[in-house]
């Protein structure tokens, strides 16, 4: 099963060279996980325009999927059953991959779609933030049709992520545009969708980037302040839902924060187990929550992978374009899935139970430094003989 | 060809098979080799009692990825191909074997590139180990 980031937070600002965009998991499992990460193109983000996919110590896998389809990919998300992924393409469309990678359904081109972040409703629906439109949009699991606004266009200034809670709530991330458009802000819908607080968090030091839902129901947020200067912000927090304006209830994660004050958290993801994961700059935090069941859910550390700093400068950050396209052209990651109804397991044996290296370096004295060529020569010559001996018939 | 016949196991083999058979799998191995270079490769590796069967092309005259090799595992086992986890490092061999209608395994030990053949396995690990969680043994 997948687990899928991407750095997205429904900005419009420029995000350097980095590209990673969002972060997303499947709810309910923490193992046999792989992270997909968008890694967006052009002004979006001058990365290779595909989802990459890594293990979850951050080792990269490659490129997932290898559907010309797939352009621009920016926010994603796996399907609550865990086999499809949906990503919000930069071609103004919505698509759902198998766990292949290659494209199952996807909506047809929908004028200045501008697709950012997605999240699935509790109805099973798809929502997605529209960047132009400045609203969040609605599709069918099927991905029929064009969607659905369900807030009115325009409805901030300058939105950014946003989550929706298991009971039907939907939670909005807004900030403060370059030219002073808009404001720091929580606003908070109830699930018919009528505006409940305009001030989820009334708290001036907030300017919040990305919002999930915490398995105890707390709304998790990225912020940054003051608006603009990341570096020197309190990057994650922590609101209890149910206390809305109340500054009691925002609890900024000084730990965390004094941790990583050189990284800002920007796309947002609560997994069901543990560890929510965030999106900084440019690298993907894993921060350690509390094990025990905790009313507040704090985030108290962070962990940047040193591997996954190795694969953003060795592969995404620093290489891109024609490497890029050879990567995309050359490697995918499959998805792991749970396989069931398996009563029996049959094995290859040279190369996959037996070690054929073991062979040739057994010769090591005699042959010094070229017994792996050696044994690689041996081993395609065994294979060139067996399918020689298959043509030639019996 | 004297060194093959000593060849060892890669290290997480003994338990991988073991808590296969602890899970109720059976276990068996299907390979292009002789059944002389089989059976002394098992007894070296120690893996012996932990396989129902060690399936040779031997007798078929054919090698993988030819279909009837892989319709040896279906008649020896007496299991459908749906009801089989084929696990091999060679791509070549993977992407075949699920085109015959095994459910397919990829070891890529050596991290090598997605073959550009129609049928793709239905997951990839880099070591055995890996299997255990995919079929659900824990």
């Amino acid at each position: 099963m997948v687990f899928a980031i991407s750095t997205h937070t429904d900005t419009h600002e420029p995000c350097g060279r980095q590209h990673p965009e969002h972060l997303r998991i499947r709810p309910g499992d923490a193992h046999a996980v792989n992270i997909l990460v968008t890694s967006a193109a052009g002004t979006n983000g001058d990365g290779y325009g595909s989802i990459l996919a890594f293990t979850l110590d951050g080792k990269m896998l490659g490129a997932f999927g290898a559907d010309s389809g797939i352009t621009d990919p920016r926010g994603l998300r796996v399907h609550p059953d865990g086999d499809r992924v949906y990503v919000n393409n930069g071609d103004d469309r919505i698509l759902s991959l198998d766990p292949h990678g290659r494209i199952a359904a996807k909506t047809g081109p929908i004028a200045n779609l501008n697709p950012g972040g997605g999240n699935f409703g509790p109805d099973g629906r798809y929502y997605i933030g529209s960047r132009t439109a400045r609203t969040i949009m609605a599709f069918p699991p099927g991905l029929l049709g064009s969607g659905k606004a369900i807030l009115p266009s325009g409805v901030v200034p300058f939105p950014r992520g946003f989550a929706l809670a298991p009971d039907g709530r939907l939670f909005l991330a807004s900030g403060t545009s370059p030219s002073g458009d808009g404001d720091d802000t929580i606003l908070a819908f109830a699930p018919d969708l009528t505006l409940s607080a305009e001030r989820f968090v009334d708290d001036t030091q907030l300017s919040p980037l990305d919002l999930a839902i915490a398995p105890n129901g707390n709304v998790l947020v990225s912020s940054e302040f003051p608006s603009g200067r990341r570096m020197q912000s309190p990057p994650f927090a922590n609101t209890t839902p149910g206390v809305a304006s109340s500054y009691a209830s925002f609890r900024p994660m000084d730990r965390w924060a004094s941790a990583s004050r050189a990284a800002c958290a920007l796309g947002l993801t609560a997994t069901s187990t543990a560890s929510p994961m965030a999106r900084s700059s440019p690298s993907i935090l894993a921060m350690a929550a509390s094990s025990a069941p905790s009313p507040d859910w704090t985030a108290s550390t962070g962990r940047q992978s040193s591997s996954f700093r190795y694969a953003e400068r060795n592969g995404i950050c620093s290489r891109r374009t024609s490497d890029g396209a050879r990567l995309n052209n050359q490697q995918h990651a499959m998805m792991n899935v749970n396989l069931t109804g398996i009563r029996a397991c049959v094995f290859d044996a040279y190369g996959t139970l037996f070690d054929v290296n073991s062979a040739a370096q057994r010769t090591q004295d005699a042959l010094r430094d070229k017994w792996q060529q050696f044994a690689e020569v041996w081993r395609a010559k065994q294979l060139q003989y067996t399918w020689l001996r298959s043509l030639t018939g019996p | 060809m004297g060194l093959y016949l000593r060849l060892g196991a890669y290290p997480e083999v003994e338990k991988t098979l073991t808590r296969l058979k602890a899970g109720g799998l059976k276990c068996a191995i299907l390979s292009n080799g002789s059944p002389t270079m089989l059976s002394a490769s098992v007894e070296n590796a120690g893996i012996a009692d932990l396989l129902d069967a060690v399936l040779s092309v031997e007798e078929l005259k054919v090698y993988k990825p030819y279909p009837t090799v892989y319709q040896l595992a279906v008649d020896r086992l007496s299991l459908k191909a749906s009801a089989i986890c084929y696990v091999s490092s060679n791509g070549w061999d993977a992407y075949s074997a699920k085109a015959f209608g095994f459910h397919v395994i990829w070891c890529n030990r050596s991290s090598q590139v997605p073959e550009r053949i129609p049928e793709t396995p239905d997951a990839e690990i880099r070591t055995l180990s890996d299997l255990l969680e995919i079929i659900g043994v824990a």
